[in-house]
């Protein structure tokens, strides 16, 4: 199958057919926020010629809310996005004005960078490798429908889309990123007005199509708290926040010292980080307190979240202050972190605030803070109400379970964050591009990818709020570490041609040299004697018996393989002096973490076997009445195809899965 | 469900006044009324007309001959209020194995099928009578057969297990929570818990649940008692005596035992296995030295040892060494099987003193008896009680488990031990997690809980999230 740009030994459609005249694209994406930019992007590196339609082509890759990127589970997405040839991460190297580590020191699967955003920039940088992408075409207009085909076939398939200034566009696959889009309605106080953030319109035409093609929807919500003019905050009073003094990279790029970074001179009023190895802003640090709950709490009836007119389900893990203060009534302070929005503007995001009180309460809440005592808002915290398609009308291929190549991707899906947006705009457009050469779709695995642990979250469990990825949801934490991302991926990202050859032969070179450094660790037998009596208590792995390999001695938590190096003169060459800085950590966390992550497998083996077989396809689960009551109704509804799928639905108990097995084998035995 | 007709005995074989046959399944009222005569006129009753949960006399007898087997209650309970949600009957005969036998023969005579081991509780789970652990309670009775084990089990039917579980299952879920919310929250304020202190009262209380369920277990699966002694005492003899039955070879030869014999005999509710074993002595012949390994393995597995004793002799260097081997696995602790000395053949006028042996295991109850004539055994078994019940007493009100919930048990309780080595080892927060989340997920194979719901749940209720 072709996928280049309108082919010209395309069979002609009878005259009479307008198709003729009609533009004709290999995929379509709509929408061009965080998940339509990768998809975009992944579909045009696969060699399929990609159209990109958005309501407003200057707010490609935009952030309407935090701009920042990364954090505990959204980094490891974005090393994984990089690791699958994406823009995220490559971007957010380039735009950023502050790089932090988080969990130094709770283990290398849990570290995780967060990245501050010039948010301006970052739009830029990514609106720029989306026109530098060859076969690859923006245009600004409306999809008000899609064309969907359903004769002669069991299953609709996707045609195109129609849009409102250029009317019908053909597509083999279309891949909807709506965000908030869909019938979306901004909250604050008493005022309710229609859109889908502040400036932008809602599309409620899209959504009708969608809902009369049988989409289940979901009420969702989310909010953004406000943002102040930094010229009137005092911040003497906050304790400043400095970027990393070490050089941090989200991409692998960047780590190759092969990104500039786009910079702009900052205004003089923000607050330099001493760092020398790029520029960063500080952020700033403060807290509510008493007063600002006391005003809260009075205000609580003129709430939108508390008077009953926001219905939509809001995440557990992103609460307005309003829900913070009603439900933690001990606490006497909640944080609150100021964070430049670029460079060379004034407003400050106030990390902590979110919030859709009414605007005056806003502002009396900011004025309670010592800091903000002065501060003006620039724009006021609202909330968004928002029709989510309910996400078990995915597969975890991210395609539709209901129309053929049709792809959805994104916050449309009920999840939260622009890194899980990418996450799944990426595999959206990776699949939608296996679609239209007819290929096998890729299913990433939840031992392969966080992406993977979301699509199948997503597609098998059932959806109570807003969907954010956490480490803890990956059962093999220990295995998906952003370090190892590239090792699991690039594979399948040149597969696909979503790599080039340069990249996948580094990454190839680099797992090589691992291999051959751990072998030397290996196959190393060292003595005390090997080494001087006062080192080997700065190394602090006690004593070295005779014979013992360093592979053991790095295993003992205290040791460190820089130390080793130093004092076993052996590792002064060989394939472990070849190493990089990065990757002697990376071998040292691979060796230390190894019989762990041995560990997890097995435990994780231990349940592979029933995570692996197969449901019987025609069971009436209501009919099962020794399944509890709540268990029938999930399983009927979601229809797992496995028993590990079965295993993580809600309400579904191991005693559940019990009860299935002695079921499915006494219908293997007698079939009936 | 196949939608035949199924029946067993459904009493203990060899025990009680009476023993029932149960039969389940659509054609239950037509098998019975092909094996039941009731009433003046000696008429096969007409179940289906008569209300159910009915209670009739009457005689079992054979289907085919119409020869009376035994004097039976029938009783009638139509589907669903039933056990196994099937019409049910249950024929009441006499005790003896004999009588029962022959109904049950009559019933299958009839039409039924012999069920399979807990066919009955299989249906009643599969016709959602019963969630997964109350039929694996119900199982545990069945083959418990004794009336503490019932009583076990019925508690285990209210949730007993899970009442206990809980505060282990809370400890463990807290640490859970505060370690995923650390590693997901970093900006957020999470108040620090003191890890190791949370770990080990975790551990503990899960140990403390292991250790009860394991008396639970002493009233299930019975407890193990090894006789042991120099060859020639008279340990078979003994055996016998406590048996009242011929099953081990008794010869005046020494060293005939060569293998170790068990049977089963029921003490106040707990079913005590009793191992004879081959006199521990040393010895060339190949073939008792095989015996004599099993026997010590079987000492090892026992929960208490009878240690027989010549009566009419000196003990002997043999006897010294026996005694011996049991004194040094007392002061071991937790593996030494508590011992009772039983003075064999003191109906014998030969009386010699056995003092150089009970000072090797002071402490240890002394009776003495004759396994000919019988005299002291009863002692000797009340001596016995009071060791084994010793044991479980420690444990306040034992919870009953199946190997099924203690083999996840003792998963949870070994990875919560992996993560207190982790942590003294100083590995980071992300590998403990691993080792804490292992030990919920076992839990929660007891408990019915899945991970990710209960501790993101925690997680929220518990820390103020969301920056």
């Amino acid at each position: 199958m072709h996928c280049s740009v309108s082919n010209p030994l395309r069979i002609l459609p009878p005259m009479n057919d307008d198709s003729l005249t009609r533009p004709r694209y290999d995929v379509i994406v709509v929408g061009a926020g965080h998940a339509g930019c990768e998809a975009a992007l992944a579909a045009a590196r696969a060699g399929c010629s990609t159209l990109v339609v958005t309501p407003n082509l200057d707010r490609v890759g935009y952030m309407p809310c935090n701009p920042s990127i990364g954090g505990p589970g959204k980094s490891h997405i974005v090393a994984e996005v990089d690791a699958l040839g994406g823009e995220m991460a490559r971007a957010a190297d380039r735009a950023a004005l502050q790089m932090r580590l988080l969990n130094t020191s709770k283990g290398p699967a849990v570290q995780a960078i967060r990245a501050q955003e010039d948010k301006l920039l970052y739009a830029l940088a990514m609106k720029e490798a989306l026109e530098r992408q060859p076969g690859l075409h923006l245009c600004q207009d409306e999809v008000v429908s899609l064309r969907i085909e359903t004769d002669g076939d069991d299953r609709p398939r996707v045609r195109g889309v129609v849009t409102r200034a250029r009317g019908e566009i053909d597509a083999e696959a279309v891949i909807i990123t709506a965000g908030t889009f869909l019938r979306g309605a901004l909250i604050a106080g008493e005022s309710r007005t229609v859109g889908a953030r502040a400036g932008d319109d809602a599309d409620n035409e899209l959504a009708n199509s969608l809902s009369e093609r049988g989409f289940r929807l979901r009420r969702l919500k989310t909010g953004t708290p406000p943002r102040v003019d930094a010229r009137t905050v005092n911040f003497s009073a906050c304790e400043p926040q400095d970027g990393s003094d070490e050089p941090l990279w989200l991409s692998r790029d960047g780590t190759a010292g092969e990104i500039e970074p786009l910079m702009v001179p900052p205004l003089p009023l923000h607050r330099l980080s001493p760092a020398a190895w790029r520029p960063q802003l500080a952020c700033f640090r403060t807290g509510t307190n008493e007063q600002t709950h006391e005003l809260i709490r009075a205000n609580l009836h003129r709430a939108p979240m508390f008077n009953g007119s926001i219905q939509g389900t809001g995440p557990r893990y992103c609460p307005s202050v309003e829900d913070k203060v009603a439900r933690f009534p001990d606490k006497p302070t909640h944080p609150v972190f100021l964070e430049p929005e670029g460079w060379r503007t004034t407003e400050l995001y106030v990390q902590g605030m979110s919030t859709s009180l009414p605007f005056d309460v806003q502002d009396a809440a900011l004025r309670t803070i010592p800091a903000l005592r002065e501060a003006r808002i620039t724009r006021y915290g609202y909330a968004v109400e928002y029709d989510a398609i309910d996400p078990s009308e995915l597969s975890p291929t991210m395609e539709s379970r209901r129309v053929r190549n049709l792809f959805l991707a994104g916050q449309v899906n009920g999840t939260s964050g622009y890194e899980e947006a990418a996450g799944q705009g990426i595999l959206a457009g990776l699949n939608a591009a296996n679609a239209v050469r007819q290929r096998p779709l890729v299913v990433l695995g939840r031992d392969q990818a966080y992406i993977g642990v979301m699509a199948d979250d997503l597609a098998t469990k059932p959806f109570d709020e807003p969907y954010r990825m956490l480490t803890s949801r990956a059962e093999y934490r220990l295995l998906l570490r952003p370090d190892t991302a590239d090792d699991r991926l690039a594979p399948l990202a040149y597969e696909h041609g979503l790599i080039d050859r340069a990249r996948y032969d580094a990454v190839t070179a680099e797992r090589a040299l691992l291999d051959e450094a751990i072998e030397q660790l290996r196959s190393l037998r060292v003595a005390s004697s090997d080494v001087e009596r006062g080192d080997l208590d700065a190394l602090g792995i006690g004593s070295v018996q005779q014979g013992v390999t360093i592979e053991t001695l790095l295993r003992r938590p205290g040791a460190m393989l820089a130390a080793l190096c130093r004092a076993f003169p052996a590792l002064q060459s060989g394939p472990i002096a070849r190493l990089s800085p990065r990757l002697l950590r990376r071998l040292e966390d691979e060796v230390k973490y190894g019989a762990f992550i041995e560990r997890e497998a097995r435990e994780v083996a231990r349940r592979a076997a029933l995570e692996r077989r197969p449901l019987p396809e025609h069971v009436n689960y209501l009919a099962i009445s020794s399944l509890r009551f709540e268990a029938r109704q999930k399983l009927a509804q979601y229809r797992p195809k496995t028993f590990g799928e079965a295993s993580r639905l809600p309400g579904v108990t191991p005693a559940d899965i019990a009860v299935l097995l002695v079921h499915a084998t006494r219908l293997e035995a007698s079939p009936r | 469900m196949d939608g035949s007709t199924i029946a067993a005995i459904a009493t203990p074989p060899g025990e009680g006044g009476i023993g029932v046959v149960r039969i389940s399944g659509p054609e239950a009222p037509e098998i019975a009324e092909r094996v039941f005569r009731h009433g003046k006129a000696n008429r096969p009753p007409r179940l289906r007309r008569l209300r159910s949960h009915r209670l009739l006399y009457g005689r079992v007898v054979d289907p085919v001959t119409e020869e009376p087997i035994d004097e039976a209650l029938l009783a009638w309970m139509a589907a669903p209020n039933t056990y196994t949600r099937e019409d049910t009957v249950e024929l009441s005969c006499h005790g003896g194995p004999v009588p029962v036998r022959e109904t049950l023969r009559a019933v299958l005579a009839a039409g039924a099928r012999h069920a399979e081991p807990g066919e009955f509780t299989l249906r009643a789970f599969l016709n959602g009578r019963l969630d997964l652990t109350q039929a694996e309670a119900v199982l545990s009775v069945v083959s418990a057969r004794t009336v503490e084990g019932l009583r076990l089990a019925v508690a285990d039917l209210g949730g007993e297990l899970s009442r206990r579980i809980r505060p282990a299952r809370d400890a463990v879920l807290s640490l859970l929570a505060f370690l995923d919310a650390a590693a997901d929250f970093p900006e957020d304020e999470i108040p620090p818990v003191d890890i190791d202190v949370e770990l080990a009262a975790a551990e503990a209380t899960l140990r403390d649940v292991i250790a009860g369920a394991r008396a639970g277990l002493l009233f299930r699966e019975g407890a193990q008692v090894a006789i042991v002694g120099r060859p020639n005492v008279g340990k078979s003899s003994l055996l016998n005596a406590l048996l009242r039955a011929d099953r081990a070879i008794v010869t005046p030869i020494a060293g005939t035992t060569r293998d170790v014999i068990s049977e089963t005999i029921t003490l106040r509710g707990i079913p005590v296995t009793l191992l004879d074993t081959a006199g521990i002595a040393e010895t060339t012949d190949i073939v008792e030295q095989i015996g004599i390994e099993r026997s010590q393995r079987a000492l090892a597995a026992a929960a208490a040892a009878i240690l027989v004793l010549d009566g009419t002799v000196s003990p002997s260097s043999d006897d010294l060494k026996v005694a011996r081997l049991l004194a040094d696995r007392l002061p071991g602790g937790e593996d030494a099987p508590p011992v009772v000395i039983a003075i064999n053949k003191r109906d014998l006028p030969d009386r010699a003193a056995q003092e150089p042996v009970l000072a090797l295991l002071p402490g240890c109850p002394v009776v003495e008896i004759s396994s000919l004539t019988g005299k002291g055994i009863a002692d000797l078994e009340a001596a016995l009680l009071r060791v084994l019940e010793g044991e479980a007493a420690a444990q306040t009100r034992p919870a009953l488990i199946t190997a099924r919930q203690h083999a996840a048990l003792d998963r949870a309780l070994n990875h919560l031990r992996d993560a207190i080595a982790a942590r003294a080892a100083g590995y980071p927060l992300d590998l403990l997690a691993t080792d804490v989340r292992a030990a919920f997920r076992a839990l929660g194979e007891v408990t019915g809980e899945t991970v990710d719901e209960a501790v993101l749940t925690e997680i929220f209720s518990r820390f103020c999230i969301g920056k």
